[in-house]
């Protein structure tokens, strides 16, 4: 288990949990983009399939599709916390900074108009909020790191297990 | 334990394969669930035709299928297959003039090694070997596990 420093580093200012995000330093969404460029590839389907019938999608874009997703640099992989320069541009970050809490959960003012996207993406966040009174941030954070570490994507809410053999 | 109607004439195990399995649909199914999640579409702007992207992964989802070489899958063209089915064979790996030019034609990189195996140990525990690595995930073309359980 991580030290609850790690953890908290790991919380985007928007409550989310770095840690359980698909794209964090590439745990699972460039992992699927790559499983699946490599089957593919070893499956000769470029060779093939185009010869045994008209297809109605373009094959190159599937293959680069998988390459821009598998890439460290681009797609959906991200290399730092949002505390520290990953994530896209937000409103909440700067907010947060201003009004000097750590997360918008700690906010008076929750949930305020710059949650709004997040509720409408998120809407189990409200349950999370719950979940923050009752458990405070070090229980809740312990929550998410052991959620984060069984494989979850928040995004998907799905469980993705590594294989042992890496 | 019976398991041979799996085997395909060439010697790959068609439960293995990820085709048949499934593997490949699943894959396709998992990439498609989060490729428009994160408005990727605009961030992947000029690198892919993303609507073409999401049409190939929704052709795999629905049709990267195969019953299995026995039952009438695999590719309509394969010598192989004939050739099998002509001599009375169920697998290349029977035959006396392996390796032929038909089988080097459709050889994977291991099929050679698999084929050793099968004369060391015999059809039955070679069979049974194949249906292990395959419920652990190993898949034939890959020759390796996915890094993720689909």
């Amino acid at each position: 288990m991580a030290g609850i420093k790690r953890q908290e580093n790991l919380i985007g200012s928007c409550a989310a949990y770095c840690g359980e995000c698909g794209m964090y330093r590439g745990r699972i969404y460039a992992r699927i983009a790559k499983d699946f460029l490599e089957i593919l590839k070893a499956s000769d389907y470029a060779d093939w399939l185009p010869n045994v019938m008209k297809l109605d999608f373009s094959f190159e874009d599937l293959l680069n599709g998988l390459e821009y997703f598998s890439k460290q640099d681009a797609g959906c992989y991200c290399q730092e916390p949002c505390k520290k320069g990953g994530g896209a541009p937000c409103e909440n970050r700067p907010c947060a900074e201003e009004r000097g809490v750590g997360i918008c959960y700690e906010c008076e003012d929750f949930p305020c108009e710059h949650f709004d996207w997040i509720l409408a993406k998120y809407p189990d966040c409200l349950e999370d909020y719950e979940r923050f009174k009752k458990l405070g941030l070090e229980g809740w954070s312990r929550f998410h790191a052991k959620r984060a570490e069984q494989g979850y994507a928040h995004a998907t809410g799905k469980y993705y297990v590594r294989s042992s053999n890496k | 334990m019976t398991g041979h109607e799996l085997v395909a004439p060439c010697g790959d195990y068609c439960g293995g394969c990820g085709q048949y399995n499934g593997l490949i649909c699943k894959t396709a199914k998992q990439m498609r669930e989060f490729a428009d999640l994160y408005g990727f579409e605009m961030r992947s702007e000029g690198e892919f035709d993303f609507q073409q992207f999401v049409a190939a992964l929704e052709w795999f989802i629905e049709n990267a299928t195969c019953p299995g070489c026995q039952q009438g899958g695999g590719p309509a063209w394969c010598e192989v297959k004939k050739c099998c089915s002509e001599k009375g064979f169920r697998i290349c790996f029977e035959c006396e003039e392996f390796p032929c030019s038909n089988i080097e034609s459709v050889a994977d990189p291991d099929t050679r090694d698999r084929y050793k195996r099968f004369r060391e140990v015999g059809f039955e525990r070679w069979l049974e070997e194949q249906a292990q690595k395959a419920t652990e995930g190993y898949e034939i073309h890959l020759q390796k596990v996915l890094s993720l359980k689909p």
